[in-house]
């Protein structure tokens, strides 16, 4: 598997008016929701995606399964763009993508049916979808035997998102797409979420995901996209984003506690190796600073 | 009169058999900024939707500003006094247009104009939107619908502000400005409640109360509630970074208090540290 966008830019303006401009070459004046996003999504890396609300990330993630093509440029999947109708239909089994508060979006009579939809699309048959569907139930840690023929109204809502995480799972995407995968969930629904989704990446495949925690990105991501007004801010790994505090203020993100803590430190006068902090590693600098004193 | 809730051996269920609270007491003191803190089911908002009468007790009594909200009567002067905003940006506000929608409460009141337009205009003031009136409000952020929310409350004029997790649903950015819209307000004279997760927001609270299973477990000032570690986990609530980080330190033996906050925990440091 690779993805790669290359120089994607997409505008929500209608085909007309981007003839026009583009004719004209006033194309910088269309409302651009995305502007030249260049960036190849490798195999069995943890991703993350920060920006601020409207910076994007959605208009995003929309082209990662090809429910939107690029105004200009080309998302490429092993090499076949998806703007062709047949490639993005393969594209859509193999990228599963999660959307925010996907609860919303259950449908279905019975928990069974529900994550069973994508495979029957798929045009699986009736025996190769029962055991998908029992398989993906077990990601995500719902009783099969409980709650398959329950209605997924009858759930709590941590329980509804783990359907529809199961509806995505079903289809056994090589990556999983999830935008503010633990949005209005309870600190212990948060965790148990977050944990999940470190067994899935664990188990080889390869996750997006979009979120404003940045603690959650810090501990999590492999690499870190920093989106702003539709343009890429940043691209690296989570040291080089979060080593520029200010940067990120000014697009409206904010820096992991200990990452914030350990920079207004170093700015009174304290000498602390440079690097990216957790709780743990902050601790422990401080207590060799304290101790060696 | 400087009560602004009580509640009374209350007790309530929602299916005649099991009990969400019951025998509870409880009396939050005007202008106050009390934060409610309690995992899923623990019974906040159902508590919440008692103060403005939206459910009422089983058993017991709930008394809102002095107000019985058993007696019929009295139900709609509850609400226009104590106004409840919910976790859901997209599912609380009723008017395409930002203004249409804060004037729907007073309007209902039987407010006449001038005073409707003057009372809407000054709550958008109040939200920091007064020049979005003519927006609408489908094409706002969360953030900014949150705040249309709580614009309409205040175009009652009300007494009490609950916010059942108004900021759960936004980006930090959205959370900062709700938070400092909500202590400009509680300055201003409001008394509020607010229900949330997020450990940072009760932090500035003047009194932290934490639920467990429709029974309080912890009240106190935020540096009494949030520095007990080991009960919060208990309760499938969050500790505090800052409370995390000095509970670490102390265990490696550097001498700090357990802090509830980022900016007293820096002060220590910087103290320990950096002072000769």
């Amino acid at each position: 598997m690779s993805l790669v966008f290359d120089q994607v830019s997409f505008t929500y303006a209608d085909a007309k008016q981007v003839k026009r401009a583009l004719k004209r070459h006033t194309e910088s004046n269309l409302p651009w929701a995305l502007q030249n996003i260049s960036f190849t999504l490798e195999p069995g890396e943890f991703f993350g995606i920060a920006g601020h609300t409207g910076s994007g990330k959605s208009t995003l993630i929309q082209h990662m399964n090809a429910l939107l093509h690029p105004t200009t440029g080309h998302v490429l999947l092993d090499g076949q763009d998806l703007s062709d109708k047949t490639n993005a239909r393969s594209a859509r089994s193999r990228i599963g993508v999660v959307f925010q508060y996907p609860e919303y979006q259950l449908f279905a009579a019975t928990v069974y049916d529900d994550v069973a939809f994508g495979c029957r699309n798929m045009g699986l048959t009736p025996e190769e979808t029962d055991i998908r569907v029992r398989k993906a139930m077990d990601a995500v840690q719902l009783d099969f035997e409980r709650v398959a023929q329950k209605s997924p109204f009858e759930l709590s809502g941590g329980q509804q998102r783990r359907v529809a995480f199961a509806g995505v799972l079903s289809m056994e995407p090589e990556v999983l797409v999830l935008d503010e995968p633990v949005a209005g969930l309870d600190p212990k629904a948060r965790a148990d979420f977050l944990g999940l989704i470190k067994d899935l990446h664990q188990s080889g495949i390869t996750v997006v995901m979009v979120s404003h925690n940045m603690d959650d990105l810090a501990s999590l991501c492999n690499r870190i996209l920093v989106l702003n007004e539709g343009k890429q801010f940043t691209l690296g790994v989570p040291e080089e984003v979060f080593a520029q505090p200010e940067a990120l203020r000014a697009v409206g993100l904010g820096v992991p506690g200990a990452q914030r803590l350990a920079n207004s430190l170093r700015a009174e006068g304290l000498q602390l190796p440079e690097k990216l902090y957790n709780e743990n590693s902050l601790a422990e600098a401080l207590a060799q600073v304290y101790h060696a004193r | 009169m400087t009560t602004a809730v009580e509640f009374t051996d209350a007790g309530f269920s929602y299916d005649g058999t099991r009990f969400v609270f019951r025998n509870l007491n409880l009396t939050i003191e005007k202008g106050q900024f009390v934060c409610l803190l309690g995992g899923n089911g623990s019974g906040k908002s159902t508590l919440a939707k008692h103060i403005n009468a939206l459910l009422t007790p089983d058993e017991g009594t709930v008394s809102t500003l002095g107000n019985n909200t058993k007696d019929p009567k009295l139900t709609y002067l509850i609400r226009s006094k104590a106004g409840l905003v919910f976790q859901n940006p997209d599912d609380q506000l009723v008017a395409s247009l930002v203004e249409n929608d804060v004037a729907f409460g007073p309007e209902n009141l039987g407010i006449p104009n001038p005073e409707l337009e003057n009372r809407v205009l000054q709550a958008l003031a109040g939200v920091g939107l007064q020049k979005y009136g003519k927006h609408e409000t489908s094409a706002l952020s969360g953030g900014q619908k949150q705040r249309v929310a709580i614009a309409g409350v205040l175009a009652m004029e009300p007494e009490l502000l609950i916010l059942d997790e108004a900021s759960a649903m936004l980006d930090p950015r959205g959370r900062r400005g709700l938070l400092r819209v909500c202590h400009q307000l509680h300055q201003e004279g409001l008394t509020v409640i607010m229900i949330t997760h997020f450990m940072e927001e009760a932090a500035d609270a003047d009194r932290v109360i934490a639920l467990q299973e429709g029974e309080v477990c912890l009240d106190g000032t935020p540096d009494e509630v949030l520095s007990q570690a080991a009960r919060l986990e208990e309760l499938n609530l969050e500790i505090p970074f800052a409370c995390r980080l000095s509970l670490t330190l102390q265990r490696k033996g550097v001498p700090v208090s357990t802090c509830i906050t980022e900016s007293a925990l820096k002060e220590e440091l910087c103290h320990l540290f950096l002072t000769k």
